[in-house]
């Protein structure tokens, strides 16, 4: 459990107003909100790329929010999965370990497990360029657990992808939600996340949390 | 990414190093009485010649880019890129080589003011075409078939839809006016005794009249202009325009558009076949002119060369502090006010009399051709891989790591391609490089002597050796970028 407290934010005319918010450390939380609700800027400040002087995030004793992105130990999927398309599969993987000076050897098991739970290893050494669109989705995702993250957030990953890919997708998080009991953070506005992935939803509107529900109350409420 | 004070310091140190020829005109800056009235004379006629040579070059362009969309629906992508690259020519390669061949082909070309007007938009119609066929395509994308099944024609949907593209447009225009206001080697060639650019009267202050207090009041009057330029700049703000669709723009296509395009190469090809049989008459009846030609292709070779490496340096220095939002506002405001004034600036210092003349002139043309090139697509570069950068720094990475990792291979291929551009207009410059050296070190210097002296046949024939050196250091930069885009990206 992590408890999101003072995360207040003016962007012009719109505001963020969540006084306090307690994320669960099991399963997959879908946060829901119609376009414009603020989902992304709250993803954005929760993880550091926008600033929030206010923002507390207690991970038990210790606030994370007073830490560099990087330090929060936090990894993200971002619609556009941000990957870098010059560099191939394996260095995207690999590269927020080379970034922090870290020793890949101390992690080597950890990528190992990722690439073969993803399976990733046949285009591993190929350019992200010339991945296919699942391709890609893969290469995220080990990305993101590579670091042993306490929680990953997905930002509409899923969002511009075909129902083929999406359905692919959503059977990839299920994996590793089983296999490795990270936490999730799954903002969308798709009811079929809820669905199949969710085990709260909450549902996010002008800026405010408006109520938390099971899927199956969330489900009916449409 | 946000810098650190180490960061502050190195830009200042850079910036520092690269601009401190100007620090010896601060001395210089003391105010002088002046003729105001020649002053606000001068002025304005380098302000109406700018002005009128940017209206020009946006009519013509304006035909050029609804020819660019007619071309463009009828030829293969790949002869479409070679089509661009062509009507691209005139603005890429010195200004000789499209004043001689016009001087020689229209006998009743108008010097002085018009001249250069009318050669600006001349030289400028092909990349002013690009420019405005790139805003039209990003902005009328999706209203394009609508309005072809509605029957408009293409003025129409222009006027209709002006609120869509008027900013771009604008902006394009503010960028001509400052760039012909700093012309000036179309000025010294076709300006005559008009002024029609205030670098000219710049010249003539210091090489004429050893007046330097009127030349620094000039500069000062310069410098407040273009200031004032990019204020308004910095003011028309325009929404983020998306990638253009690949759809074609049938109801903006027009034939007629072609003419203004490639009329200048198309002057540029046929002054060269129509003379050459006579100039190269004329040098086998004067073999002695020859004589040199190796010491200035070599001169020539040099210093495209080491423009280019220069630039080369300045531009991957550039792209790592463009990492940060905070340097930013430096590189797109940056703009080199006075090419005379920088030539001088490089004869006060007197540390630098210990650097070999070609260093010097590189170093003062990498200062000249810096700002073009940022703006030819170095700024744009790193701010399309802004996303890129912050997910690298989220993951963790220093500014160099990231500089190493994702900044500097996805630029390396346009750095390699805009430093062998100004290796190229390195190769062909002859004004700068006269100010500094005082005498004739390359071919272009050598081949505007000729034009000095009447000898247009002969200068068109020896321009081809420009050319060949041109090819030599801009195919060698080319090179690099075609390895780096294979290797890299």
């Amino acid at each position: 459990m992590s408890l999101v407290k003072n995360l207040f934010k003016t962007l012009g005319d719109f505001k963020i107003t969540i006084p306090e918010w307690t994320l669960a450390d099991q399963g997959l939380t879908l946060l829901w909100g119609p376009s414009g609700a603020g989902k992304t800027s709250v993803i954005r400040s929760l993880i550091g790329l926008e600033s929030c002087e206010s923002l507390e995030w207690w991970f038990g004793s210790e606030d994370i929010a007073k830490l560099s992105p990087s330090d929060r130990n936090i990894s993200v999927v971002f619609q556009n999965l941000s990957l870098f398309p010059h560099l191939t599969a394996r260095e995207n993987i690999l590269f927020p370990l080379e970034a922090q000076g870290k020793k890949l050897s101390e992690f080597k098991k950890d990528f190992d497990s990722a690439i073969e739970l993803l399976q990733a290893a046949p285009f591993l050494d190929k350019k992200v360029s010339l991945l296919s669109g699942g391709e890609k989705q893969r290469v995220a995702l080990s990305r993101a657990l590579i670091t042993r993250p306490r929680l990953i957030l997905l930002d509409e990953p899923f969002s511009s992808l075909d129902i083929q890919l999406k359905k692919q997708a959503r059977e990839l998080l299920k994996m590793i939600m089983k296999e490795r009991q990270i936490p999730m953070l799954l903002v969308s506005h798709d009811p079929i996340d809820a669905e199949h992935l969710a085990q709260q939803v909450i549902i996010l509107a002008e800026g405010q949390i408006k109520t938390s529900q099971t899927p199956q109350e969330f489900l009916q409420s449409l | 990414m946000r810098p650190h004070l180490k960061h502050g310091l190195f830009f200042a140190i850079f910036i520092l190093i690269f601009l401190f020829p100007y620090l010896r005109l601060v001395p210089r800056m003391a105010f002088a009485p002046m003729d105001l009235e020649y002053v606000c004379s001068n002025y304005v006629n380098s302000f109406l010649q700018s002005l009128m040579s940017t209206l020009l070059s946006l009519v013509f362009g304006l035909f050029g880019a609804l020819g660019l969309f007619w071309l463009e629906g009828r030829v293969r992508a790949s002869r479409f890129a070679l089509l661009e690259f062509v009507v691209l020519l005139p603005a890429l390669l010195p200004a000789l080589f499209l004043v001689v061949p016009v001087l020689n082909l229209i006998s009743f070309f108008p010097f002085g003011f018009t001249g250069v007007v009318l050669f600006h938009a001349l030289a400028e119609v092909g990349i002013v075409a690009l420019a405005l066929k790139r805003i039209f395509a990003q902005r009328l994308t999706a209203y394009a078939d609508t309005a072809r099944m509605s029957g408009s024609s293409a003025f129409f949907l222009l006027r209709k839809t002006a609120s869509l593209w008027r900013v771009d447009v604008l902006n394009l225009a503010l960028i001509l006016i400052i760039y012909f206001l700093t012309s000036f080697s179309i000025p010294l060639l076709i300006g005559g005794s008009s002024l029609a650019s205030l670098e000219i009267s710049v010249f003539e202050s210091l090489v004429v009249h050893h007046n330097w207090p009127l030349a620094m009041n000039l500069f000062i009057f310069q410098c407040v202009s273009i200031g004032i330029l990019l204020l308004a700049l910095s003011f028309f703000k325009t929404p983020v325009a998306e990638e253009p669709e690949k759809m074609r723009l049938s109801v903006l296509e027009n034939p007629l558009g072609i003419f203004p395009l490639f009329l200048p190469p198309l002057f540029i090809l046929i002054g060269w076949l129509t003379q050459l049989p006579k100039g190269l008459h004329h040098l086998s009846l004067q073999p002695q002119v020859l004589h040199r030609w190796q010491h200035y292709f070599m001169g020539s070779l040099t210093l495209g060369f080491l423009t280019a490496g220069c630039v080369f340096v300045f531009l991957s220095l550039a792209s790592y502090f463009l990492q940060f939002k905070e340097f930013r506002r430096f590189f797109v405001s940056f703009f080199t006010p006075s090419f005379v004034i920088l030539g001088f600036s490089f004869f006060l210092l007197p540390g630098l009399s210990l650097l070999a003349l070609e260093t010097k002139i590189a170093w003062a043309l990498t200062i000249a051709f810096v700002p073009t090139l940022l703006r030819f697509g170095l700024l744009q570069k790193v701010l399309s891989l802004e996303a890129q950068l912050e997910m690298a720094s989220f993951l963790g990475g220093g500014s160099f790591y990231i500089f190493k990792k994702i900044t500097w291979p996805q630029c390396l291929p346009l750095v390699s391609m805009l430093s062998g551009l100004a290796g190229v207009w390195a190769v062909g410059d002859f004004s700068l490089s006269r100010v500094i050296a005082g005498r004739d070190v390359n071919l272009a210097m050598w081949v505007q002597s000729l034009v000095d002296q009447y000898r247009w046949d002969m200068a068109l024939v020896l321009s081809a050796l420009i050319l060949v050196a041109a090819l030599m250091v801009f195919g060698f930069f080319w090179g690099l970028s075609y390895v780096a885009r294979q290797k890299l990206i």
